[in-house]
């Protein structure tokens, strides 16, 4: 029995390391079948090596493969950031002539400087979506905290309606808002201006996040606000230091929703904005416009605009991965 | 430290079904009540509208001639321990029990000695510095008790709706006794009701069916419902006539005939018939026994009695089996009645017809047709 | 007949139960619906006029009522007739490709290998990226005579020349879902993940010693238990996929040629701002809206698919 698995997994690992071998072999050469070969191989040969492996010991088969099949997953998920974004920026003007290629034989971070160097509306682009972003994540976080209690928990008239009102327009897309929301902000004389865009994210995001918060506070046992009531709370003090502090992990993770979809947001910004304020999706599209297009830069504004959502989304990660499963698997 | 008084309380929710209808009833200072009922009887929403979590659709609460119908909970004094037991996650369990204190801005010195006060009389001292997802249910259970108790509230509210262990029972009493205040216990289990309560009030479809001493609840149920509701067994029910002869009123229907003494009850008309299988003894047939006849079909141990289920005519009767009766299924058997144990209730009703001994009482008799 | 007196005082420390809910209602409520009626409400009935007017004296003014020409236009407009053709091309790909990739993601990384976390954590960073940046990435990636892609095609013996990502007809509608499906699959299979954790280990046990090979235990066992979830994610998928815009303004701009990678939405964009003809404009968002809500009502009815903008 061991005798039969062992040969599995030498049968198994043989065929992938030739095979895997051969391939490289043809780089040469263009012989487009090896490939295909290869891959039906791979399959093959990578069954043959779990089998094998997993009559030697328990899973170690599943495992080894599965780690395996995982790189080429994380690889399909990194590399294409990892390789235009953080190395392309690192070209440099030399490099770009010389055709394609893996990693800049000159790598440079000339391009960085000149993107922060007040020659390209990047750094004020930048900074104005930071100043947007957080302040749609926090006003509307808060809007949403109490709204969303009141529309969980509070029994009023209207309360069904108002619900389903939300309900819906969280799903409108912005498209359909937008030109009205635009003329408001002109006869407010607030078109490209930074309160302009807040209102106007605002506006878009809102809906969003307070139903986002309404799932929250639905998760919320009631006996446990029933008890500070009982206990002495008036409803504002039971909000405060019952249910509050219990649902600290969702408001955050809303948080950084909504400062996620304002700092990602193109359609908007690129209307609001004539002049005044810059934002960072509709620059970096302009990045793009291949007239004046310098590649590493745009790679490089990319990695920029790109740090701060990809650190929000690490730190929170936790909490983000449990609301979204916790929308789907209900 | 409170009576409660109810008057025609009722709680209807949106979409129209009444949860409590009409309920009037007084529950005076100090006692253990116990209200009981199967699920979806109003008694969770009774316990809400009495702490102050629901308003009332219509209707008057009183505590100690105080109107608290509109007051919000905050405000009236009642303490409560939820199914859920509704502790905070976020605090340990010392916090926990403390919480009310703190919100009265009791200090800290004074709140520590209550907490540990509570702690000792219900024995979860060494829990103190845990929290509540660390904790057993029993625990659970315990430490909001404690809540519950830690501030001598007028009236300390239960819905716990679970077999209570007999320990944690018999520990509910004894704080009922050293407290002294006004305890309200809601529960679906009659073993519960009937073991601590000093009365019990039971509850269907949110009406309230009768409310007495726990033995009278028992020994003399007010209708159809509350017979049916309580006792471990199923009581037999027979469908049949009254009648009199001479000064007895008999009972009489196509299988059997009854003599039903005493109690008062209507002198015709139809009635239903209700004995408990405890209240009928089978004895193996013997020549010269009068008593109702029938076969054996079924014998089942119900701790710590054996019954058996005997068929005459079309009836089915779950009886007694006295210990060491020669009972086998299949053989003939006689059934012998405990007359004083017989209850009539009317057909369509429901409502007892037999009205028991000490039916002077004005609010018994008051409380029995309100009911009609 | 019993009298309740109720005190109506809006003195917070007199108030009724009922009074005390509807004042703490209104205060609760206050921000949040003033904003939604004023900046989300106002703005969607002021799209329905602009709808059923013609042109204003300034652009994006309301102009003399011109009925429903607007919405008749709509049956004699071949553009908007083949930007719903592609909407659905986008959509059907889509969603297929994203719920399979999305299912394989997490079963690979269900299973307990090094490094495991790690893996885990990589699947946010297509959610998190903004979708210019992705556009930008794959542009570069894509790119017909340098792209690191074609490089590779070419390196691994596929082909003997770097393929024309973006210049086919109807190639670069399907490049473009190709992108669009990376940047989401990782959320589904996030979703997958999370599902799969509560997979009763004791059904896969038994399955195991009644001999049921890895194929037929995720057939038998596996699957069903996932199908709720990928139901959830077709409709999450779905509703992202009718809405997308960035990546075509950016990667395409509508083209090549004349409409080839058009979708509605993108279409009632260029009409809203590039032809300025606000009141066909609306209509078709209206069209868009009308298609997103009315599948995320029927497709979710008692289910929660709380994600589904969040990438989008």
């Amino acid at each position: 029995m061991a005798r039969s698995s062992r040969m599995q997994a030498g049968a198994g690992a043989a065929i992938v390391v030739l095979l895997t071998v051969a391939e490289a072999l043809q780089l040469g050469y263009h012989a487009g079948w090896v490939f295909w070969l290869w891959l039906v191989g791979m399959v093959v040969g990578l069954s043959l090596l779990g089998r094998g492996l997993n009559g030697i010991r328990l899973d170690l088969g599943t495992r080894v493969v599965a780690g395996l099949l995982a790189l080429i997953v994380v690889s399909v998920l990194l590399l294409p950031f990892l390789l235009v974004i953080v190395i392309g920026s690192l070209e440099s003007r030399i490099d770009l002539l010389s055709g394609a290629h893996l990693f800049p034989p000159h790598p440079t971070v000339s391009f960085y400087g000149e993107l922060f160097s007040g020659e390209t509306v990047f750094p004020q682009a930048f900074q104005n979506s930071l100043i947007v972003a957080t302040a749609v994540a926090l006003f509307t976080t808060m809007c949403a905290l109490l709204g969303a209690y009141a529309l969980a928990r509070i029994r009023f008239p209207g309360r069904g309606t108002l619900h389903s009102a939300v309900m819906l327009t969280y799903m409108l897309p912005g498209i359909i808002l937008l030109v009205p929301l635009v003329g408001i902000l002109k006869s407010l004389q607030l078109v490209d201006s930074l309160p302009g865009m807040f209102l106007g994210h605002s506006a878009i995001i809102l809906p969003f996040v307070v139903w986002l918060m309404v799932g929250a506070f639905e998760t919320v046992e009631p006996d446990t606000e029933h008890a500070a009531r009982v206990d002495g709370c008036s409803r504002i003090a039971a909000f405060r230091r019952v249910v509050l502090p219990l649902t600290i992990p969702s408001i955050a993770t809303t948080a950084v929703f909504a400062f996620l979809l304002s700092w990602n947001e193109l359609l908007f910004a690129k209307v609001m904005y004539i002049s005044q304020t810059p934002m960072l999706a509709p620059t970096i599209v302009n990045f793009m416009d291949p007239i004046n297009r310098v590649e590493p830069q745009l790679s490089a504004a990319g990695l920029v605009s790109s740090v701060p959502v990809l650190l929000l989304a690490l730190l929170m990660q936790r909490y983000i991965i449990r609301g979204i499963g916790e929308g789907s698997v209900k | 430290m409170a009576s409660v008084r109810l008057e025609r309380l009722s709680k209807t929710y949106r979409g129209g079904v009444p949860a409590l209808a009409d309920l009037t009833v007084t529950i005076p200072n100090g006692e253990f009540v116990c209200i009981l009922g199967p699920s979806g009887s109003g008694k969770s929403t009774a316990l809400k509208l009495l702490a102050g979590i629901e308003e009332a659709t219509s209707g008057r609460i009183f505590f100690d001639d105080e109107e608290v119908t509109l007051t919000t909970p905050e405000r009236r004094d009642v303490a409560m321990v939820f199914q859920s037991y509704g502790l905070y996650p976020q605090m340990t369990v010392a916090e926990n029990i403390a919480f009310p204190l703190m919100l009265r801005k009791m200090p800290k010195a004074e709140r520590a000695r209550r907490v540990e006060e509570v702690c000792k009389l219900l024995g979860i001292g060494k829990l103190l510095r845990r929290y509540p997802r660390q904790l057993s249910g029993g625990e659970r259970q315990r430490v909001a008790l404690g809540r519950a108790i830690v501030r001598n509230p007028r009236e300390p509210l239960s819905n716990l709706d679970a077999n209570l262990r007999v320990s944690m029972r018999q520990e509910l009493r004894r704080l009922h006794e050293i407290l002294g205040a006004t305890f309200i216990y809601v529960t679906h289990d009659q073993d519960d009701a009937l073991a601590m309560g000093d009365r019990v009030l039971v509850l269907n479809e949110g009406r309230l069916q009768q409310y007495d001493a726990a033995t009278r609840v028992y020994q003399y149920p007010a209708n159809r419902f509350v017979a049916s509701f309580l006792g471990r067994l199923p009581m037999n029910f027979f469908v049949g006539t009254l009648h009199t002869r001479g000064e007895i009123v008999m009972f009489e229907n196509a299988d059997l005939r009854l003599a039903v003494p005493s109690g008062k009850p209507p002198a015709a008309g139809t009635a239903t018939l209700g004995v408990r299988p405890d209240a009928i003894v089978v004895r193996a047939a013997h020549p010269g026994d009068e008593a109702l006849a029938g076969t054996v079909r079924w014998l089942e141990l119900v701790q710590p009695d054996l019954y058996a289920t005997v068929e005459v005519g079309s009836h089915r009767i779950i009886a007694k089996v006295p210990e060491g009766e020669p009972i086998e299924v299949g053989h003939a058997a006689r059934l012998h009645f405990a007359p004083s144990k017989l209850h009539l209730f009317d057909p369509t009703t429901g409502v007892r017809l037999n009205p028991p001994p000490e039916e002077a009482t004005p609010a018994g008799r008051r409380q029995r047709e309100a009911l009609a | 007949m019993t009298v309740t007196t109720r005190r109506r005082t809006w003195n917070p420390s007199k108030l009724t139960i009922r009074g005390e809910q509807r004042f703490h209602a209104v205060i609760f409520l206050l921000p949040t619906a003033a904003i939604i009626v004023g900046l989300v409400g106002y703005p969607l009935i002021y799209s329905l006029l602009l709808t059923v007017r013609g042109e204003g004296d300034l652009p994006g003014e309301l102009g003399p009522w011109v009925g429903l020409a607007n919405w008749t236009h709509l049956t004699s407009d071949a553009v908007f007739r083949q930007s719903f053709v592609q909407t659905i091309l986008y959509v059907v790909p889509s969603c297929t490709a994203a719920v399979i990739l999305g299912l394989v993601a997490a079963l690979i990384l269900n299973q307990d290998f090094p490094g495991r976390r790690i893996a885990r954590a990589c699947l946010l960073i297509p959610w998190a990226l903004p979708p210019v940046v992705v556009a930008a990435m794959f542009e570069w990636l894509l790119d017909s005579r340098r792209g690191l892609m074609g490089f590779f095609i070419t390196q691994l013996g596929i082909s003997d020349h770097y393929p024309a990502f973006f210049g086919g007809i109807p190639g670069t509608l399907f490049t473009l879902v190709g992108v669009h499906v990376w940047k989401t699959f990782p959320l589904l299979a996030i979703m997958f993940l999370v599902a799969l954790q509560y997979l009763p280990q004791e059904t896969v046990q038994a399955a195991r010693i009644d001999g049921a090979t890895m194929l037929r235990r995720f057939r038998y066992v596996v699957l069903p238990h996932l199908r709720p979830t990928i139901i959830a994610g077709l409709i999450i998928e779905l509703l992202i996929t009718l809405q997308l815009f960035d990546l075509i303004y950016a990667l395409t701009g509508g083209g090549p040629g004349a409409y080839s990678t058009y979708n509605l939405y993108f279409y009632a964009y260029k009409n809203t701002f590039e032809y300025t003809d606000f009141g066909y404009g609306a209509v078709l968002a209206y069209v868009v809206s009308a298609l997103v809500i009315g599948f995320a009502l029927i497709l979710t009815r008692g289910r929660s698919a709380r994600s589904q903008l969040a990438a989008g």
